[in-house]
C-alpha cells in the first residue's frame, strides 16, 4: 500500500461564469522513503498539486473531484483543526523562497520551539534541545549559537537549511519541497540537494520535489512525473525519462535544454507556449504544438500507457506501440 | 492574461484602458455604484445649483426675516420652504445647493493646487534624489508638522486683521483654496515620490536612460503615468478632507463669510439655534456634508483596491 | 591587431549600502565617508571584448557581474578606472557627449515584466527609441522600422499597439530585444536574460539571440549564472568572484581544462544530464558579502588550496600555456587539489 495516493484530482478556480479547470483528473502515488519529482514549467499546475495534497490552495482555487490518501486516510474532508495535525506532523512543506519563510521578527529558536510546542506537549528546554538536534542534523555548524540568531543574519543557503530543519522538526513521513533551489545559487543548490538527499535517506522521509529543472530532478529523484497544463503527460523512473523521454512534451523540454546541442548551433525549441487556463484546447493538451499531432489528439484526451520506459499519455506512443505488437490485445478483446 | 481582441486605438489609448478597466470592475461592486452615483449627483447639484435652487439667491428679496425659522415643509405645511428656511429667512434648500456647489469647489481647486506642487516636487525629489530630495522632503517635513488647521486659523486671521473684514469677505473663498492647497502638498510629494522610488529601480527606467532620454521625459512620459493609480486614491479622500477643512474653518469663522455660505458656515450659523428648536437650520447641512464625505472616502477606498492593475490583472 | 571594441582598465566601483541620512552628514558639513557604509561590488575588474564575439560573465550572486553591466552601461560611473569604447574613454562622458555611445552599447534585462513601461504600448516603447537616435526620420519611416522589427523578432506586427502584460515572458523579451536593435547597436550587454523565463522559451529566446548575432554581425556580453547556456553560447568566458575575475578563457579550455579552483567547483556543482554519475566539488561556506576591499584574493575564504600567501597578496591575471588567463596564486605554484 502507498504511503500517499492521490486519485482523480481536480482543482477548480471559482469564477463568475465558468469555473477554470487547473488540474485535470491527476493520479499519483508514494511509497515510503521515495523521492518523487514533479517536473514542469510555470503554469503546469506542479505547485498548485503540491498545495491542494497539503490544503493550502489560496481562496478561489477549491479541490473539485478525487481523493487523497494518507495511509489510507482521506484528506480531503477533513476539517482545518484536523489538517492542523496533519501539516507538520505527517506532512511538512519548503517553499521557493527562504527570504520570506522566515518570520523577520522572531529568532530562528523561537520559531522552531514555536513550531513543536504547537503539535507536541512539551516543555521550553526539551523543545530548545530538539530543535538544535535537528539544526546540527542539517549540518549548520555552531547550531546552539544560530538558534538565537534571527533570519537576517543569516545567508540564503543557510536559511533554506533552517526551514528543512524545521521541517524536520515533527519527523514527518513526507517533505513536500516546492523549488527548494531555485533562489540559491549553484555552488550552494548543489549542497542543498545533497542534504535533502541524505535527510530521506537517514529518516525513511518521503520526498516531492516540485521543480521545473531537469538538472536538479537527475540529482535527487527516484521517479519522475511530468506535467503540462494542468496534467500529468508522463511519468517514470527519472533516470529512464531523462534518457529515453517518451512524450513529445517531455522530448521537447530535455532537447531545448543547451547541452543537448551542439555549441553554437540552434537549439531545438518547443514553438508556442503553454495554453492559458482559460483558453485549453481540445483533446491532448499539447497537440497545438505537438509535432506528431493528428486529428484524434484534437478530439479526445489521450489515456495512459505504459511504453515499457514509463506511463506516458499520448496517441503517438499507443500507436507506435500497436505498430509493434498489433495482435495480442485486439485477439484478447474479440 | 490575454486581453480580448480590441482594436488599435490610437493616441491617448491608456487612458481608455485604464477606466475602462476601472468602471468594468464597478459595475461588480454594488456599493461602489451607489457611492459613485451619490457622488455624479453632488457634482451635478453642484454644477446646477442655480438653475436647480428654487430661489434666487442673489435677489434682495431672498433674505427676509419675516420668514426667519420656518420649520421644514412637512411640519409647517407651508410648500413654499421645503427644508425650511433659516435665522435670516433664507430658504434652506437654496442655500445648501448653493453652500454643496461652493464647498466642492473649494474642494476641488485646493486639491488641485495641492496636486500640481505635490506631483511636481514628488517626481523631482524622487527621481533626483541626492541633495535636492534631503532638502525638499525636509520642507514637506517642516510644512506637515504645521497642523493645517493651525496654519490656515493663523494665515486667515492675519488676513483678516491686516486687511479688514470687507476684503477678507471678498478674498475668502481664493484665499481659502491658497491656505488648504498650499498646506497639503507633502501629501502628494511623499506618495509620488515614494512610488517613484519604487519605479525608478525597475529596468524600464534604466532601458530608458541606455537610450539617452531626457531626465524630463523620463518623469512625465514613464515615472507619471505610472504613479497615477496612488494619485487618484488621495486624490478623493484629499477633496474629502479638504471639504471638511473648509468646513471646520467656516465653523470657526474663519471661512465663508455669511452671505455666501458654505456647508460649513451654514452648520455653524444653524448651531447656535440647534438647542432653541430650530434644528432644521444646522442638521439638514450637516447629513449633507456628511453624505458627501462618506461617499467619497467609500470612493478612495474602493479606488485604492481596483486601481493597481498589477494585483488585479494577476 | 586591431582595437578592441570595448576595454575595461582597473575598474573599481563600491556602493554605500545605506543611502538614507546622507543629508545630515551634508547640513553638517562632514563629507568624508564611512568605511564600513560600503560595498565593494567591483574590485579592479580588467576585460576587453572583442568585436563579434560572445562574452559570457559568469558567476554567483554578488559577484558584481551586474554592476559591470551597468558599468558598461553608463547607468553607474567607476569609482576608478577606465571603460573605453574603440579607445576611446566613455566612462567620464556628460549625458550629452555619450549619446553617440548609447546607440552602439545596448542592453537586454533579466526581467521581462519590469523592463517594459507597463503604460506604454509596443509602438510606443520602439518609437521612443528610434526617434531619440533616428532624427531625420518621418512617421512612414519609424512605422515601417517597427512593422519589420517586430517581425524580425518574431512577433506580429499587430503587437505593436498592444501594452506589455498583455504578453508572455518570452514575447516581453522579443520585444526587449527589438528595443535594443532599434537602435542598430554594434554591443548588446544581456544580463541575465533567460533567468525569469521556462526552459522551452529559453530555447526560442536564445535562438533568437543567435540569429540576430548571425545576421546583425552583433557582439554580445552575455551575463549568467547558467553554464549549460555558457558552454552552448560563449565563444569566451570570463568567471567573476567577489568583484574579481579569477579567470578567463575561451569555452573549449575552460570547460575542458578549467584552472582557478572556483571554475572547477563552479563546473562540478552544475547537475548534468550526459553524466549523472559526476558529484560535485563541495566548498565550504557561501558568498559573502564584499564589506571590505580584500587585501589578498577574494576566493581565499572558501579555496580548498589556500595557503598564507592567498590571504596577504592579490593574485594577478595570468597567461596559460594554453592562452587562457587566471588570476590564482595556487595555480601559478601547481599546488594540487587535496
Amino acid at each position: 500500500m502507498s504511503l500517499l495516493s492521490v486519485n482523480g484530482l481536480s482543482v477548480k478556480f471559482k469564477q463568475r461564469r465558468e469555473d477554470l479547470v487547473a488540474l485535470h483528473d491527476v493520479s499519483l502515488s508514494l511509497e515510503r522513503g521515495e523521492r518523487l519529482a514533479i517536473v514542469g514549467e510555470s503554469g503546469a499546475g506542479k505547485s498548485l498539486l503540491g498545495y491542494a495534497i497539503v490544503n493550502l490552495l489560496m481562496k478561489p482555487g477549491f479541490i473539485a473531484e478525487g481523493s487523497i490518501k494518507l495511509d489510507d486516510r482521506e484528506l480531503t474532508r477533513l476539517s482545518s483543526k484536523q489538517w492542523q495535525e496533519i501539516r507538520g506532523k505527517k506532512i511538512a512543506m519548503i517553499f521557493q523562497d527562504p527570504m520570506v519563510t522566515l518570520n523577520p521578527v522572531l529568532s530562528v529558536g523561537d520559531q522552531m520551539v514555536e513550531a513543536i510546542r504547537s503539535h507536541t506537549r512539551i516543555n521550553y528546554s526539551d523543545a530548545k534541545k530538539l530543535a538544535i538536534e535537528k539544526l546540527a542534523h542539517v549540518r549548520i555548524a555552531a547550531p546552539a549559537q544560530r538558534f538565537d540568531q534571527y533570519p537576517h543574519e543569516l545567508s540564503g543557503g543557510m536559511r533554506q537549511r533552517v526551514i528543512i530543519a524545521i521541517a524536520l522538526l515533527l519527523a514527518p513521513e513526507i517533505i513536500i519541497a516546492d523549488e527548494p533551489t531555485t533562489a540559491l545559487d549553484v555552488t550552494i543548490q548543489a549542497e542543498i540537494l545533497q542534504l535533502l538527499k541524505q535527510i530521506c535517506a537517514d529518516n525513511g522521509v518521503a520526498l516531492i520535489l516540485i521543480t521545473h529543472d531537469f538538472g536538479v530532478v537527475s540529482r535527487i529523484a527516484e521517479r519522475t512525473l511530468v506535467m503540462y497544463a494542468g496534467r500529468i503527460v508522463e511519468q517514470g523512473p527519472t533516470l529512464e525519462i531523462i534518457n529515453d523521454p517518451q512524450h513529445p512534451y517531455t522530448q521537447g523540454l530535455l532537447n531545448a535544454l543547451p547541452q543537448m546541442a551542439l555549441p553554437g548551433q540552434r537549439l531545438n525549441q518547443i514553438q508556442g507556449n503553454m495554453p492559458p487556463l482559460n483558453d485549453q484546447p481540445s483533446g491532448c493538451a499539447f497537440h497545438p504544438r505537438c509535432p506528431y499531432a493528428e486529428d484524434k489528439c484534437r478530439q479526445q484526451p489521450p489515456n495512459f500507457i505504459f511504453s515499457g520506459v514509463s506511463t506516458v499519455a499520448c496517441y503517438a506512443i499507443e500507436d507506435m506501440l500497436q505498430a509493434f505488437e498489433p495482435l495480442s490485445e485486439e485477439d484478447a478483446d474479440d | 492574461m490575454n486581453v480580448l481582441h480590441r482594436p488599435p486605438v490610437q493616441g491617448n489609448s491608456e487612458r481608455v484602458t485604464r477606466m475602462r478597466h476601472v468602471l468594468v470592475a464597478m459595475r461588480g461592486d454594488k456599493l461602489a455604484l451607489f457611492a459613485l452615483l451619490i457622488f455624479a449627483f453632488y457634482c451635478l447639484v453642484a454644477l446646477l445649483a442655480p438653475l436647480l435652487a428654487p430661489y434666487d439667491v442673489n435677489s434682495t428679496e431672498f433674505m427676509n426675516l419675516e420668514n426667519a425659522e420656518l420649520a421644514p415643509a412637512w411640519q409647517t405645511g407651508d410648500t413654499r420652504f421645503l427644508l425650511g428656511t433659516d435665522t435670516q429667512g433664507r430658504d434652506l434648500l437654496s442655500v445648501i445647493l448653493h453652500g454643496t456647489r461652493l464647498s466642492l469647489t473649494i474642494g476641488v481647486c485646493a486639491v488641485l493646487i495641492q496636486v500640481f506642487l505635490g506631483v511636481g516636487i514628488g517626481l523631482l525629489s524622487g527621481y533626483m534624489g541626492g541633495r535636492l530630495d534631503a532638502f525638499l522632503m525636509r520642507v514637506a517635513d517642516i510644512q506637515l508638522s504645521f497642523s493645517t488647521m493651525m496654519v490656515a486659523i493663523v494665515v486667515l486671521a492675519v488676513f483678516q486683521t491686516l486687511f479688514g473684514h470687507a476684503a477678507y469677505q471678498q478674498l475668502a473663498m481664493l484665499m481659502l483654496i491658497i491656505v488648504l492647497g498650499v498646506a497639503e502638498w507633502p501629501i502628494f510629494a511623499r506618495t509620488v515620490r515614494a512610488c517613484v522610488f519604487a519605479e525608478k529601480e525597475k529596468e524600464y527606467i534604466d532601458a530608458a536612460r541606455i537610450l539617452g532620454v531626457s531626465k524630463a521625459r523620463i518623469m512625465l512620459r514613464h515615472l507619471l503615468p505610472n504613479t497615477v493609480s496612488p494619485i487618484l486614491v488621495i486624490l478623493t479622500i484629499q477633496i474629502a478632507n479638504a471639504i471638511v477643512a473648509e468646513a471646520a474653518l467656516s465653523f470657526l469663522g474663519l471661512g465663508m463669510p455669511p452671505n455666501q455660505p458654505s456647508l460649513g458656515a451654514l452648520i455653524s450659523s444653524g448651531f447656535n439655534y440647534l438647542f432653541s428648536g430650530a434644528w432644521w437650520i444646522s442638521v439638514f447641512p450637516s447629513v449633507t456634508l456628511i453624505l458627501m464625505i462618506f461617499v467619497m472616502n467609500l470612493l478612495g477606498d474602493w479606488l485604492r483596491d481596483h486601481l493597481n492593475p498589477q494585483v488585479t490583472r494577476g | 591587431m586591431t582595437k578592441p571594441l570595448m576595454s575595461i582598465r582597473g575598474v573599481e566601483k563600491a556602493f554605500r549600502s545605506r543611502n538614507g541620512w546622507r543629508w545630515a552628514s551634508w547640513l553638517s558639513g562632514r563629507t568624508q565617508t564611512v568605511k564600513s557604509d560600503q560595498v565593494f561590488a567591483i574590485n579592479g575588474v580588467d576585460l576587453t571584448i572583442e568585436r563579434g564575439e560572445t562574452l559570457c560573465v559568469v558567476g554567483e550572486t554578488g559577484c558584481g557581474k551586474s554592476t559591470l553591466a551597468r558599468l558598461l552601461m553608463g547607468l553607474e560611473r567607476p569609482d576608478h578606472g577606465q571603460i573605453a569604447y574603440l579607445g576611446e574613454r566613455i566612462d567620464d562622458l556628460s549625458d550629452r557627449q555619450r549619446m553617440p555611445y548609447r546607440q552602439k552599447i545596448q542592453m537586454v534585462f533579466q526581467n521581462p515584466y519590469a523592463s517594459l513601461n507597463p503604460r506604454m504600448t509596443v509602438y510606443q516603447i520602439l518609437r521612443e527609441a528610434i526617434v531619440l537616435h533616428h532624427t531625420g526620420w518621418n512617421r512612414q519611416q519609424v512605422d515601417a522600422f517597427i512593422e519589420e522589427l517586430l517581425i524580425s523578432v518574431g512577433l506580429s506586427s499587430d503587437a505593436e499597439d498592444r501594452y506589455p502584460h498583455e504578453f508572455s515572458g518570452g514575447q516581453r523579451q522579443r520585444i526587449s530585444i527589438a528595443r535594443a536593435l532599434s537602435v542598430e547597436p554594434d554591443l548588446i550587454v544581456a544580463d541575465e536574460p533567460l533567468a525569469a523565463l521556462d526552459v522551452s522559451v529559453q530555447a526560442q529566446v536564445l535562438n533568437l539571440m543567435m540569429d540576430k548575432q548571425q545576421a546583425l554581425g552583433l557582439t554580445y556580453v552575455f551575463i549568467t549564472h547558467d553554464l549549460a547556456v555558457v558552454e552552448h553560447f560563449a565563444t569566451r568566458v570570463a568567471v567573476m568572484y567577489l568583484g574579481r575575475v579569477c579567470e578567463v578563457a575561451s569555452r573549449q579550455q575552460l570547460f575542458n581544462s578549467p584552472k582557478h579552483p572556483y571554475t572547477q567547483a563552479l563546473l562540478s556543482s552544475i547537475p548534468r544530464l550526459d553524466n549523472l554519475a559526476l558529484e560535485p566539488i563541495h566548498l565550504s561556506g557561501e558568498v559573502p558579502t564584499p564589506l571590505e576591499k580584500p587585501t589578498g584574493c577574494s576566493f581565499c575564504g572558501r579555496c580548498p588550496l589556500v595557503n598564507q600567501r592567498c590571504y596577504e597578496q592579490i593574485p594577478l591575471m595570468q597567461v596559460q600555456t594554453d592562452g587562457s588567463q587566471v588570476a590564482c596564486h595556487a595555480v601559478e605554484e601547481g599546488r594540487a587539489w587535496k
